[in-house]
């Protein structure tokens, strides 16, 4: 039973097999390792996930979404054409793009999965990830946070003797920091910590908004296509700073009254409010596991964002050293989720490889806050499990009753690391009736026990009477019923992947139509002839021909991305 | 049961022992299959660890020696604040026995033989005059040489010449003894300037005052950054905490929360809590938002909390006349012509019996204007009300009401009688015309 490593990113997506003692990346059906976390859908409810997907989104941008792993576990609807879709239904449509690529690479049916998720994913995530795994029929066998997942195969690939390093994870739309230790087979994560909202998205968005406010714009001015066509070109942008110090853009929307030039040193002093917020993660990391910038043997960077530039020579100037890259950034995680996947088959060659993870978050109760006389702060956060401790846990904190003859005591059940608990995640509550007393006198054991799930199970003790109460936590808020979950398999199950036969020429023309979009008249002509003509072969169904005018075709258009941006 | 016997090691075995046990027990104790076994040998294995840390020096190991220069006392002496904390004589003794105390302890770090960890420090601080350091790199490298043993330094070596090291010119400036320097040299900026607003501005510092902090180029180091956090975290609580005996906050919330949104205190508090214990109390309580944008709006919220509060207060009044009114147009035959009496009526149904009802209501907690405008009522835990003192509210807020009404009727008296106002009789002071 093969069991599917999937990292299911908020920009790309992809999956891998542990097989044969290493870890085995999956093409999916345009032969490439990532598939963009995209999702178009056309009149007939059929479904193309991936790069086309993409490149639609800039011709039919209110047909196409992506960036929605942001919203995992919240109830926004996103509007796709007519319909509308929770993040989960969103993500489950990508989930099932892979594993049919993984069924038809492998040729069996795929029924288990290890997907990875940002290690500051909270429970209500961390659910609704699983949520939609099952939508796609895969049985989530175990989440494994990202950056330790990219630890496994730094740990697995360098072979190091002993070291302790520090992983900085800058994915599309999330910043996850983690330090571990690795000896004699043993990973050993001492410390995570994250910003769920930031992400290589938001220095885009730095871009996009220069680019606005250059031309006197709101995003209101545009209509959605060319607001699409910024995005897309600013992102070609962004990558161009990588190589050259000023990047000129022609005008390419009706908008725009003249050339728009950026350089390196003013992209970067427009991203410095972002500095402050890449720091911050990095330092309570270093913070909660009790050591030095120095102490660490390594920094190693993982995600796609982490090959801007900017980034890698900011984090050399935090730590005074540049940052190892030895591996593909975009597929350590991957690779990681596989290795975890073996690891849970109990694949004999992961015999010596043992793992051992830490709670990213804090999971506590509400108490009085006697300083607050106003009553606007609300109570006070005390942590039961504190963060970063290791997993399985199980801690026991008393609680006291604070006015005479209370009848009874309500513990909450929070999450979160805010010091109020009403920038906390509630998670659930429990009342618990006590005998009458003065104050301070009756009191309450609370036992919190989080197991390698993430399963949280809440044990509360009357002292003075020794009854017992018990709650498991799993409804959290913004998650769905029995009802509810099959409602949305069932309208999953009416919506069917384009076939799969089709799908290079699909993308063919796709992009062919993106860049159409995006030039004038002249280059517009060209195109067109050579569409026309693409198109022309499709319709001879001469397999041969197809596949050679595929090729040729690929490399006009590469050959036409490459000239056309000066 | 004893850590060495559940690791099976000899007691006080080396940090290497203990691990190499370690690794080899837990692969026959995985965590997914004895998730009991594993609680209990990781927990061994923690206290193994421990024990055998105890024996290394405790202190933590300065990444950098400060300077000669700011070790003389700060002094409040001409400062604007002291108005306030002037009598305090504490204060003063408190913060240069504090300073007294880094110079000493900087003094022996440096006389005494045992180094403590500092890759970036320079050799023998004490004896170089710091505001002419000039160490060559190769002194750097026997440094770290001898702090590290000989392998690291090549690591780290090696790791400059990585391959992107040429394609990142500005980062060059970042490491060496150079770059020590100038971290040196913005530490004492940051040390003097800090100093300066606290002495000079306390009460009437604004936010421009304290953004010297985010051009300081050194502000891009981790660990300079870091310990920035906590030097400011350190004066401004303490500077706060004491004059918070006479009630008085020096260091003002926008400020707070400006400060909060450079450095991410609330993402330490614990750490801070820790560190600087009840003292964060002068700090965390009075951060009042935590988005970074509008820290302008801040002074206001406390004014469009009670222009809120009026608000409620009219649509509740608003209601009551409403409703009396339909009850009045529509009733004629019941309570005949008195518009007033009803009014009354309801507004006495309204304020005893339903208001102290949705008062202590679970998820309303407030009355029907209140609720409106998103206000609840909660008591000095921020929990629900009981019944108890929900009656007295009703009861007070009935008192007030009928107070005002007094005091209006008593000017009415006065106006009529001697043609002045209470608050004129009172201070025996009058409003009159200016004349031309």
């Amino acid at each position: 039973m093969t069991i599917l490593g999937i990292d299911l990113g908020t920009t790309n997506s992809a999956c891998a097999i542990w097989r044969d003692g290493k870890a085995e990346l999956i093409p999916n059906r345009l032969g490439e390792w990532l598939t963009p976390s995209a999702v178009f859908l056309d009149a007939d409810d059929k479904l193309i996930v991936g790069q086309t997907a993409r490149e639609r989104s800039v011709t039919d941008p209110t047909h196409t979404t992506s960036v929605f792993k942001r919203y995992m576990g919240t109830d926004r609807k996103i509007k796709l054409g007519k319909k509308t879709f929770t993040a989960t239904e969103l993500s489950a449509m990508v989930l099932k793009s892979l594993k049919d690529d993984a069924e038809q690479y492998l040729g069996e049916t795929i029924t288990q999965a290890v997907i990875s998720v940002p290690a500051y994913f909270n429970d209500t995530q961390r659910k609704a990830t699983v949520l939609a795994g099952e939508l796609a029929d895969l049985k989530v066998e175990r989440l494994i946070n990202e950056p330790t997942a990219a630890a496994m195969t730094y740990g697995l690939h360098e072979k190091p003797e002993h070291t302790q390093f520090m992983v900085i994870d800058l994915g599309g739309g999330t910043f996850d920091v983690s330090i571990m230790e690795y000896f004699d087979g043993v990973l050993e994560v001492h410390a995570s910590s994250g910003d769920n909202f930031l992400g290589g998205e938001d220095f885009l968005e730095i871009i996009v908004n220069k680019y606005l406010a250059t031309f006197n714009l709101t995003k209101s001015h545009l209509d959605g296509k060319d607001l699409q066509k910024v995005y897309s070109k600013l992102e070609q942008l962004k990558r161009l700073l990588n190589t050259q110090e000023t990047v000129n853009l022609e005008p390419f929307i009706e908008q725009q009254k003249e050339n728009f030039s950026l350089t390196r040193n003013e992209f970067e002093a427009l991203a410095k409010p972002l500095l402050t917020r890449i720091q911050s993660p990095i330092e309570t990391t270093l913070r909660d596991a009790e050591i030095k910038p120095w102490d660490l043997d390594e920094v190693v960077l993982v995600g796609g964002a982490t090959r801007m530039r900017f980034f890698r020579g900011m984090i050399a100037k935090m730590f005074r050293r540049m940052p190892s890259a030895n591996l593909d950034p975009d597929l350590v995680i991957t690779m990681g989720a596989a290795i975890q996947a073996g690891l849970k088959a109990k694949d004999k060659m992961l015999d010596d490889v043992v793992l051992t993870d830490v709670c990213p978050y804090s999971l506590g109760t509400s108490t009085v806050n006697e300083s607050d006389a106003t009553g606007d702060q609300g109570g006070l956060f005390s942590a039961i499990i504190e963060r970063n401790t290791i997993i399985p846990a199980s801690r026991t904190e008393r609680y006291f009753t604070v006015s005479d003859n209370q009848k009874q005591l309500q513990i909450d059940i929070y999450q979160g690391e805010s010091r109020l608990v009403s920038n906390n995640i509630k998670l659930g509550e429990i009342t618990v009736k006590i005998p009458k007393n003065k104050k301070y006198e009756e009191s309450v054991d609370v036992r919190f026990s989080y197991d390698m799930n993430g399963l949280l199970e809440v044990d509360i003790t009357v002292v003075s009477t020794g009854e017992k109460h018990y709650k498991m936590i799993e409804n959290a808020p913004g998650e769905l019923s029995e009802k509810d979950i099959q409602a949305s398999k069932d309208k999953l199950a009416k919506m069917k992947f384009h076939p799969r036969e089709l799908a290079v020429n699909q993308n063919l023309v796709s992009r062919a139509d993106r860049i159409f979009e995006s030039r004038l008249s002249d280059e517009r002509e060209a195109i067109k002839d050579s569409l026309r003509w693409f198109e022309g072969v499709l319709d001879s169904q001469d397999d041969r021909q197809i596949k050679d005018a595929q090729q040729e075709f690929a490399v006009f258009l590469d050959k036409f991305e490459q000239d056309g941006f000066f | 049961m004893n850590c060495w016997i559940t690791l099976g090691i000899e007691e006080y075995s080396d940090k290497k022992a203990i691990k190499m046990a370690y690794a080899k027990l837990l692969k026959i104790t995985k965590p997914d299959d004895d998730p009991q076994g594993f609680k209990e040998l990781h927990a061994a294995y923690k206290e193994a660890l421990e024990l055998v840390s105890e024996y290394k020096e405790s202190s933590a190991p300065q990444w950098f020696t400060p300077s000669e220069k700011n070790k003389e006392p700060i002094s409040f002496d001409d400062s604007s604040f002291l108005d306030v904390v002037s009598q305090d004589v504490a204060l003063q003794d408190n913060l240069s026995q504090d300073k007294n105390q880094e110079g000493d302890s900087f003094g022996n770090e440096s006389n005494g033989g045992n180094e403590p960890e500092q890759p970036y420090s320079t050799p023998s601080s004490a004896e170089t005059n710091t505001d002419q350091i000039s160490v060559d790199s190769n002194q750097v490298l026997e440094e770290l040489e001898a702090v590290y043993g000989t392998s690291k330094p090549e690591k780290i070596d090696a790791q400059f010449e990585n391959e992107d090291e040429q394609d990142y010119p500005e980062v060059e400036h970042f490491h060496g003894a150079e770059a020590q320097e100038k971290l040196e040299k913005d530490w004492e900026y940051l040390e003097a300037q800090t100093k300066l607003i606290i002495n000079t501005k306390a009460t009437k510092s604004t936010i421009s005052d304290w953004q010297f902090l985010e051009e300081i180029p050194s502000m891009v180091d981790l660990e300079f950054r870091s310990q920035a956090s906590d030097l400011v975290f350190e004066i401004v609580s303490e500077i706060n905490e004491i004059s918070l005996q006479e009630k008085v906050l020096l260091v003002k919330s926008p400020i707070l929360n400006y400060l909060n949104n450079l450095f991410h205190w609330e993402s330490k508090w614990k750490h801070y809590e820790e560190l600087y214990g009840e003292q964060v109390d002068a700090v965390f309580p009075y951060l009042t938002e935590t988005n970074p944008q509008n820290t302008e709006a801040s002074s206001q919220s406390k004014d469009l909390h009670y222009y809120r509060r009026g608000a409620a207060y009219l649509i509740d009044m608003g209601l009551v006349f409403a409703f009396s009114k339909a009850l009045h147009f529509s009733l004629p035959f019941l309570l005949g012509n008195n518009f007033m009496g009803v009014l009354l009526t309801v507004a006495t149904i309204y304020g005893l019996i339903i208001i102290p009802l949705l008062e202590v209501a679970p998820n309303i907690q407030a009355s029907i204007g209140k609720n409106t405008l998103g206000l609840k009522v909660v008591n000095e835990a921020g929990l629900r009300i009981t019944w108890y003192q929900s009656f007295w509210r009703a009861i007070a807020t009935g008192f007030c009401v009928g107070a005002f009404k007094i005091v209006v009727w008593i000017n009415f008296f006065l106006i009529y009688k001697k043609g002045i106002l209470l608050q004129d009789l009172m201070s025996k002071s009058y409003v009159v015309k200016v004349r031309k």
